[in-house]
């Protein structure tokens, strides 16, 4: 069984949509001594930890690899490959555990600190995060949101050539499917506003990634008064936020992954400009049929703040 | 909230245990593949049996990529007793009752012994202008070397007979659905059969035929051939909301079609709801079943024959649900992310086709109780070991080898029952046919004052292919043939 946790401060949820800049917004939290950020756990996606290790043995992607560095770093202060292999032993010879008492055991290894948990594969499916309100009802939620142009341009970048990509992100009215990024943005977005409606008041707030980075920016500063933080320096750069950051860059072997690609895509990100470039009536370079945002988007992203530009 | 805007709040949603096995084996004949219709009547619950389906399907004419052949076929069709069945289940006695076989017929080909129904594929209690209080109805498959497939009729549950039936064309071998609307009964053939063939899902007409009074033969048609598309090859499935009376489509060219009618004078208006299988184009072939919940109707969609229209070459892909509203506007519920007419779509549940099933070729029925809406599926996977993968996609062949075959089948293989109070989320009830996965389709969940009955589709007997020692065999089946479950919450506790 898991120490108790009843000393555990509640945790943080990141939640975003795929390729929303939730690495970039923990590896930034990461600087604050009250939190302890882990990488993508994965854990909401079953409710016993054998059926977490039956998903992870067969995914084509890299879920399995937070939990396992973030597991690591916390028992043993280091996630190369020996610790990784120990890492992957302790969690085989606990698979009768429920998901929600691995949680609570990363978060007494966390305490005092306080565990911030990136998500952005979890808010694409309501039964998923149904597991938030049911394992920590005290917990708080961040809404990361990036415009969905920058957004779907980093998605559509990670996919090209890409063998596998997720069904998730294709739209299937087209023969052969293609990505269209809007689709997985209104998905997650939409389903995380549906989680905060009914989340207790003053324990949810939103984040836009595209402006926390900019030192003096607003929404870095409501993330501190939503969250209780200590004052921090910002940071000038995000991807030197990331990078510097130990699960913002790749693992070793046994474990490469845990955190959101993007951060593999500079160049990418470098080449996104900035929020007044973006515009949610233009064309959308990804679709063969160069339309536009569909007006389901263009509402939710208004919701979210964004302006039509 | 329902279409009049009753709020009904949902009961204790069933899981797994809370069902039991009233019935296994076919009724004890392994012969009985599908309990393929199935109706609550005067304190019974009636079920239908379609008789070797498996093993017809083998005997109508060569099958490639599939071998073994999963269940053992003799070399002449008439050494089979086809004649379908009808069973009755007393809940007070946990006794089942045959009380109704086909009767044979001198055929077109010369024979005495030829089944006038092969198959009962639809039930329906209808009281029609002559009948004196609510009846039963059922609707018949015959085999083309028969007559054209009638709908019996009985007044008491024992004793069954034809009425005068549609003016059907030659070709016409089975009809599903019975719906009482507007005052009429109506049906629509879903199957067809020549000796060159005959295809279950496919019909030579695609028209909704409507009777008042179902003792004469006044049947009318009060739809178009196809709704006037002639794309639409069947109309494949029918029932009522929101004052109107729908009809789902096959359409093996662009997708299914969902339509809908305020009935009235025949023949009726018909406006249509969605077109091109709602943005999924033929992965969205047939609807395949319908019902009212919460002020929408809830609609399944997929592709024919078990999820893999193989002489269309469409498929395999699994199936949607998607919920259709009175203003015509309809949300994805499970299924696959698209940019549509209506404009951007993402399942509401999370889950996509198949509920994240890829083996799942149908959502074969619905049913609301106590609250819930409850959807039972069909899965091909138990097919896995017979089928020639070797040409298969790159991604489904790396599953199959990840999962390894025989844990999948065993361990995944049947037919899913899955519950919703509200719509968007759902649970499952059972994943793996109630552990057996030979059960690889829940045909009939029927919601009665005793509970929720599943029927089953389980073609695998009498005798089923195993392979031993590498070499295959058949060998008997106990699990083979169509089983009925029954589920209800335990009783509470004495005081």
């Amino acid at each position: 069984m898991s120490p108790p946790v009843r000393n555990a401060p509640a945790p943080v949820w990141l939640l975003a949509a795929p390729f929303s800049g939730v690495t970039s917004v923990a590896a930034m939290l990461n600087r604050y001594p009250e939190l302890w950020v882990t990488g993508e756990l994965d854990l909401l996606l079953a409710d016993q930890v054998s059926d977490l290790l039956a998903i992870f043995s067969l995914s084509q992607g890299t879920q399995g690899h937070g939990l396992l560095r973030t597991l690591a770093r916390l028992q043993w202060e280091r996630d190369d490959s020996p610790a990784i292999r120990a890492a992957q032993q302790w969690l085989e010879e606990r698979q009768d555990w429920p998901c929600s008492e691995l949680l609570n055991f990363l978060r007494a290894a966390a305490a005092p600190r306080r565990l911030v948990i990136p998500e952005r594969d979890a808010p694409l499916r309501p039964h998923a995060l149904r597991r938030i309100t049911a394992w920590t009802p005290d917990a708080d939620l961040v809404h990361v949101v990036r415009h969905p142009l920058p957004q779907g341009k980093l998605l559509a970048a990670w996919a090209h050539e890409r063998l596998y990509v997720p069904v998730d992100f294709k739209d299937f009215s087209q023969q052969p499917p293609q990505v269209d990024p809007q689709l997985p943005w209104l998905r997650a977005n939409e389903n995380i506003e549906r989680l905060r409606r009914d989340w207790s008041p003053g324990h949810t707030c939103l984040v836009h990634a595209d402006t926390t980075s900019n030192s003096g920016g607003a929404s870095r500063a409501e993330l501190e008064q939503a969250l209780g933080l200590s004052d921090v320096p910002a940071s000038a750069r995000p991807e030197q936020d990331a990078s510097a950051w130990w699960l913002g860059r790749r693992g070793p072997d046994l474990a490469p992954g845990g955190y959101e690609p993007e951060a593999d895509l500079a160049s990418a990100i470098t080449a996104l400009g900035n929020v007044q470039e973006w515009s949610l009536t233009m064309s959308l370079p990804w679709r063969r049929d160069r339309a536009g945002f569909t007006p389901e988007v263009r509402a939710c992203a208004r919701r979210l703040g964004y302006d039509e530009g | 909230m329902d279409s009049v805007g009753r709020v009904h709040a949902a009961g204790v949603g069933l899981t797994e245990s809370d069902f039991r096995l009233t019935c296994l084996n076919g009724f004890g004949d392994g012969l009985n593949h599908y309990a393929h219709s199935a109706a609550w009547f005067q304190g019974r619950l009636y079920v239908g049996t379609s008789r070797g389906n498996l093993i017809g399907l083998r005997l109508a004419g060569p099958r490639k990529g599939i071998r073994p052949w999963p269940v053992e076929c003799p070399s002449d069709l008439y050494d089979l007793d086809r004649r379908a069945q009808i069973w009755a289940y007393t809940p007070e006695t946990d006794q089942w009752a045959l009380v109704y076989r086909s009767p044979t017929v001198h055929g077109t080909n010369g024979r005495d012994d030829v089944p006038s129904y092969i198959g009962l594929r639809g039930m329906a209690v209808i009281q029609s202008a002559s009948d004196p209080h609510p009846c039963l109805y059922v609707s018949a498959w015959s085999p083309h070397t028969a007559h054209s497939p009638d709908v019996l009729r009985s007044a008491d549950g024992e004793n069954f007979a034809p009425i005068p039936r549609p003016p059907f064309g030659p070709a016409v071998r089975t009809c599903r659905t019975l719906l009482d609307f507007d005052g009429r009964a109506h049906l629509s053939p879903t199957g067809s059969g020549t000796k060159k063939g005959f295809t279950q899902d496919l019909s030579s007409e695609a028209v909704i035929y409507a009777n008042a009074d179902l003792a004469t033969a006044d049947w009318v048609p009060v739809s178009a051939e196809g709704f006037g598309n002639p794309a639409n090859a069947t109309v494949f499935e029918v029932a009522t909301f929101d004052g109107h009376m729908y009809g789902g489509t096959v359409n093996p060219l662009t997708g299914g079609e969902l339509w809908k009618s305020r009935g009235g004078d025949a023949p009726y208006q018909w406006t249509r709801v969605f077109d091109q299988g709602a943005g999924r184009g033929q992965h969205n072939e047939v609807i395949s079943a319908l019902c009212e919940f919460r002020g929408a109707l809830y609609v399944g969609c997929g592709i024919i024959n078990g999820g893999y229209h193989h002489a269309a070459g469409i498929g395999p892909a699994a199936a949607e649900i998607i919920r259709v509203w009175p203003d015509d506007s309809w949300d994805l519920v499970v299924g696959e992310s698209r940019v549509t007419a209506q404009g951007a779509k993402y399942p509401l549940s999370g889950y996509g086709a198949g509920f994240d099933n890829l083996f799942c070729g149908y959502v074969w029925r619905f049913s609301v109780h106590d609250g819930w809406l409850y959807a039972g599926t069909m899965s091909w996977l138990n097919m896995l070991p017979y089928i020639q993968v070797n040409a298969w996609p790159p991604d489904v062949r790396a599953l199959v080898d990840a999962w390894g075959e025989d844990a999948l089948v065993q361990g995944q293989g049947g037919a899913e029952i899955w519950r919703t109070a509200d719509g968007v989320n759902w649970e499952p009830v059972t994943r793996n046919g109630f552990g057996n996965h030979y059960n690889w389709g829940m045909r009939n969940l029927v919601s009665t004052p005793h509970g929720l009955f599943a029927a089953t589709a389980n073609p695998f007997g009498p005798k089923v292919a195993v392979k031993r020692a590498g070499q295959w065999e058949y060998t008997p089946n106990p699990r083979g043939g169509c089983e009925v479950w029954l589920g209800a919450p335990p009783a509470a506790p004495a005081p």
